[in-house]
């Protein structure tokens, strides 16, 4: 089984965390996808492994 | 014009859906490249069903679609990954010193790339046709030919044509997203998708996604892939590359 590099594994983490919808990592650019402005506001983390992280508000996904 | 409605011409944008769902998008026409037949397309939670036998409706369960309004049967799906289970000797271990052991307790799930089936087609009603393309809300059917894998389109402008909202457009916020998506009972994760700025609704749900080249849809422009989920503000879509890689179709 392939290592997952630390940053992947970190977002991975958080994935299964409520309120965390989705992450993409492009470069040194990081994003991430939350639920809702309460849960933007609670993150206290602004960088992840010496990314900088872009939250952005998506609102739930569901299968439509 | 109303997406709901029962077609004579089928084409993309149009309520469908398996006997067991409510209702969902057509995708449209694709070529099977098993077979080199013409098949109908759409999610696999729109078709969802026993291949060989589901009867697919149209249009869906939801708008009134009934036995006489099959226009085919689901002809395969690709799998969404289960979640680990584990066996109930690491459940209990797992309870117990889950605080120490968290990398071994967590269950891990291969993300699913695609939500998407395909279904034959062969409707009850022999005067109605399949055709290439899809709808637009003036009624009108345009065709873009051209296709593109959905790689590095972010910041791009993009349309589709859904059940729903009929044809809405939005910007690219992601184009290689890992995400979650509540299927009702159950998050399913999902990796390199495209997120879009833009608005859908649920049965929209299969609409197909087009790369916009101007200030319209046009003949011009070209598929990348289905939209499969979404929330208030934002629809996820799912890429073609991976469609044709695993479902083995390709947009007719």
């Amino acid at each position: 089984m392939p290592c997952k590099d630390p940053l992947r594994k970190a977002l991975d983490k958080l994935l299964n965390e409520d309120g965390i919808m989705g992450y993409q990592v492009k470069g040194e650019e990081v994003i991430l996808f939350v639920e809702s402005d309460e849960v933007a506001r609670s993150l206290a983390i602004k960088e992840i492994q010496g990314h900088r992280i872009t939250v952005r508000v998506s609102g739930r996904f569901e299968a439509l | 014009m109303d997406r709901t409605a029962r077609f004579k011409t089928l084409a993309g944008g149009i309520s469908i859906g398996s006997e067991n769902i409510t209702a969902g998008t057509l995708s449209g026409c694709f070529i099977d490249e098993t077979d080199r037949t013409r098949v109908l397309v759409s999610n696999w939670h729109v078709f969802v069903g026993k291949p060989g036998e589901t009867k697919i409706l149209q249009p869906g369960p939801y708008d009134s679609g009934r036995a006489g309004d099959a226009v085919g049967i689901l002809k395969r799906y690709v799998p969404v990954p289960p979640k680990e289970e584990f066996p109930w000797w690491r459940r209990l271990l797992c309870k117990l010193l889950g605080w120490l052991l968290e990398e071994w307790c967590t269950p891990s799930t291969e993300p699913a790339k695609v939500d998407c089936a395909c279904a034959t087609f062969d409707p009850v009603d022999k005067t109605r046709e399949l055709v290439e393309g899809v709808y637009l809300d003036d009624g009108s059917i345009i065709h873009p030919k051209g296709s593109h894998p959905g790689d590095d389109i972010q910041g791009r402008r993009v349309w589709k044509s859904g059940r729903t909202t009929g044809v809405t457009t939005g910007t690219v916020v992601a184009d290689t997203a890992k995400v979650k998506v509540w299927y009702g009972d159950r998050w399913i994760i999902f990796e390199d998708v495209i997120i879009v700025d833009g608005m859908a609704r649920g049965g929209d749900s299969g609409s197909p996604t087009f790369l916009m080249k101007g200030s319209a849809p046009s003949e011009e422009d070209e598929f990348i892939g289905l939209l499969f989920a979404g929330s208030s503000t934002q629809f996820v879509v799912c890429k073609y590359k991976y469609i044709r890689q695993l479902l083995k179709v390709r947009w007719a």
